[in-house]
């Protein structure tokens, strides 16, 4: 079992895991700083920083240049990317009581890839498709939270699932529709691109409005944390115990939704993170919600960072995370199958 | 606190389970459920609890239609030990009876160390209180049991609406369950309990409802309610209840070795 269950110094090696998070995160921020195609060094950071602050006149240099328009934003926006996916990914997982549920479930990757790629065919800027990335997200939750209410009498978890299966096919078959549309030399590499996901084209300025999108979802489960945790045992279970079940539900996915669509539409689709780090989160801190969200969000972000800090440097080109944290998650899972856990923990 | 039905129909959407259902469950009293498989208890138990709704009638407590109350108000003043199942992620014992003080908590709160304090003091009057620390899904059947017990005593609602609670348990839990409901009950609790042991109902109920055929079939005090007659119509098998020589009643299959 995890290694917290030895009872009594539960509290201890609860606070040594928050100090290790950090401490890993830390360090994957400081070297997805320095590591890239262009290295930087302290002389840099600390000459855009005192630019910051007024203290220094000097002409930019180019690391200056590259650390606050390319750096930062991007590795501000893997580590955002990451956390949310992680921290949606923890939430479904709870609510539906299935650990295999990832934040797409429901479809709002797939939606949030039919309208970027709809953008693309219609050769919009990069922020009409992401516009419609994000918008094609919640819309296709909405849908698909809209067809479950209708379908009444039935399991409400069950028709959930089966609604965002089928609407997700619907999308995925509309995302092949108008790759066949596009234009082959053009349209379509930056459709598999976007579908793949990718950090390199974040402006500081996307990250003005998706972080405070994330902050949004993200409040709602902080404040509510101990009653998702409730409805891990059930509808039935969680209602006796005098949970509100349809309307935290509600705010749940919509809470899911609006982070994981928001981060979408600037990283494309990536798989694999909100699958897979609510389970290592899960073995450390074990299955409460309110400890298990702070914690996957933190791995979920240094996990992005790292994956990302490979996407650019392993290469001459850029590697799409897609197929990064694919490659990494999948012997990753199979790893954890084999150690024949009873349950998930 | 006292619940009552009136004149219930439960059931679900173009499906009737039972009609006419009149039921009456005062602080202190046990009331025991009797009826062959499928009869709806496990129905009117989720129609008592408000978690679907009456087809017709009303569930009352104190006289309020639970129909019209938040499930806050519910839990808090009913409590639901479900069968003992297995949850999805192994919760340590403690963080399941901590599920328990939901309702006596803030929309935004989590249990503090009060609220762990009185977790633990229930799982003690249980004698599990060394199991808190220990994976809910790994611990035997019984004390899971036990332990959902434990978590409706921490929700500290004045009603208990338990759904077959010693089906799952070997004698010796069965008898540890048994007497720790009466001694609740004794305490001031009201008690709603199902059960398919008819020797069950007479250890421990102070009034027993045979759920058959539709509806209610009988209710009364255990010795007039669980008699051989009955017993052998709902069950479609012949039983015999006699007195021991201990003055103890009991069922028994009427075929003899």
């Amino acid at each position: 079992m995890s290694f917290v269950e030895k009872d009594k110094p539960r509290k201890a090696l609860r606070a040594s895991v928050v100090v290790l998070l950090l401490a890993l995160l830390a360090v994957a921020l400081i070297a997805a700083l320095a590591i890239g195609p262009y290295p930087l060094n302290w002389a840099d950071v600390s000459r855009a920083a005192a630019r910051l602050f007024g203290t220094n006149d000097a002409a930019t240099s180019p690391g200056e240049i590259v650390f606050m328009r390319v750096r930062l934003p991007r590795v501000a926006a893997a580590a955002l990317v990451g956390a949310a996916l992680a921290g949606a990914g923890t939430a479904y997982q709870t609510l539906f009581r299935n650990p295999l549920v990832s934040p797409d479930i429901l479809g709002v990757a797939t939606g949030a890839g039919l309208g970027a790629v709809l953008g693309i065919l219609l050769s919009l800027p990069v922020a009409g498709i992401q516009g419609l990335a994000f918008a094609g997200g919640l819309a296709t939750v909405a849908l698909v939270y809209l067809i479950s209410a209708a379908l009444h009498g039935h399991d409400r978890t069950l028709v959930l699932v089966l609604s965002g299966v089928v609407v997700g096919a619907l999308a995925g078959a509309c995302i092949s529709l108008v790759k066949i549309l596009a234009d082959p030399y053009d349209q379509l590499p930056a459709i598999t691109f976007w579908l793949l996901g990718s950090l390199a084209g974040v402006k500081i300025s996307d990250l003005g409005v998706v972080a405070p999108l994330v902050l949004a979802g993200l409040v709602p489960l902080v404040l509510l944390r101990w009653r998702i945790g409730v409805l891990s045992l059930g509808d039935d279970e969680a209602r006796a115990l005098g949970v509100d079940v349809p309307r935290l539900r509600a705010i749940v996915i919509g809470a899911a939704t609006l982070m994981t669509a928001s981060v979408v539409a600037i990283s494309g689709v990536i798989g694999w993170i909100g699958l897979m780090i609510p389970h290592i989160a899960r073995m450390m801190v074990g299955p409460n919600f309110d400890r298990l969200l702070p914690t996957a969000m933190l791995l979920g972000a240094s996990f992005m960072l790292l994956v990302d800090t490979l996407a650019r440097t392993m290469a001459r080109i850029e590697t799409p995370l897609g197929i990064l944290t694919a490659v990494l998650g999948a012997p990753f899972f199979l790893w954890l199958l084999a150690r024949g856990r009873r349950s998930w923990s | 606190m006292r619940l009552a039905a009136r004149d219930l129909s439960i059931g679900y959407r173009g499906h009737l389970v039972g009609s006419g259902i009149s039921l009456e469950l005062e602080p202190g009293e046990v009331l025991c459920l009797l009826g062959p498989n499928g009869a709806g208890k496990t129905t009117l138990f989720r129609t008592l609890l408000g978690l679907q709704r009456a087809l017709g009638g009303a569930v009352l407590l104190d006289e309020r239609p639970v129909a019209h109350m938040r499930p806050v108000e519910i839990a808090r003043a009913m409590a639901y030990v479900p069968q003992a199942h297995v949850t999805e992620f192994s919760y340590t014992v403690l963080d399941v009876v901590l599920m328990g003080r939901t309702a006596r908590l803030k929309t935004f709160a989590s249990p503090g160390a009060a609220d762990e304090a009185v977790a633990r003091e229930k799982l003690a009057s249980l004698g599990i209180g060394e199991l808190a620390e220990h994976d809910y899904t790994r611990v035997s059947g019984g004390q899971r049991q036990l332990a959902l017990v434990a978590r409706s005593l921490a929700q500290e609602a004045p009603i208990l609406v338990m759904d077959e609670p010693t089906a799952s348990l070997d004698f010796g839990n069965q008898t540890l369950v048994l007497g720790r409901i009466r001694q609740l009950a004794k305490e001031g609790y009201g008690i709603v309990l199902s059960t398919h042991d008819p020797d069950h109902a007479l250890l421990v109920a102070s009034r027993v409802a045979i759920i058959a055929d539709g509806g209610l079939r009988a209710v009364g005090a255990p010795q007039d309610v669980v008699t051989a007659e009955t017993l052998s119509a709902i069950y479609r098998t012949d039983v015999i209840v006699e007195d021991t020589p201990s003055g103890r009643r009991v069922c028994v299959p009427a075929w003899r070795n």
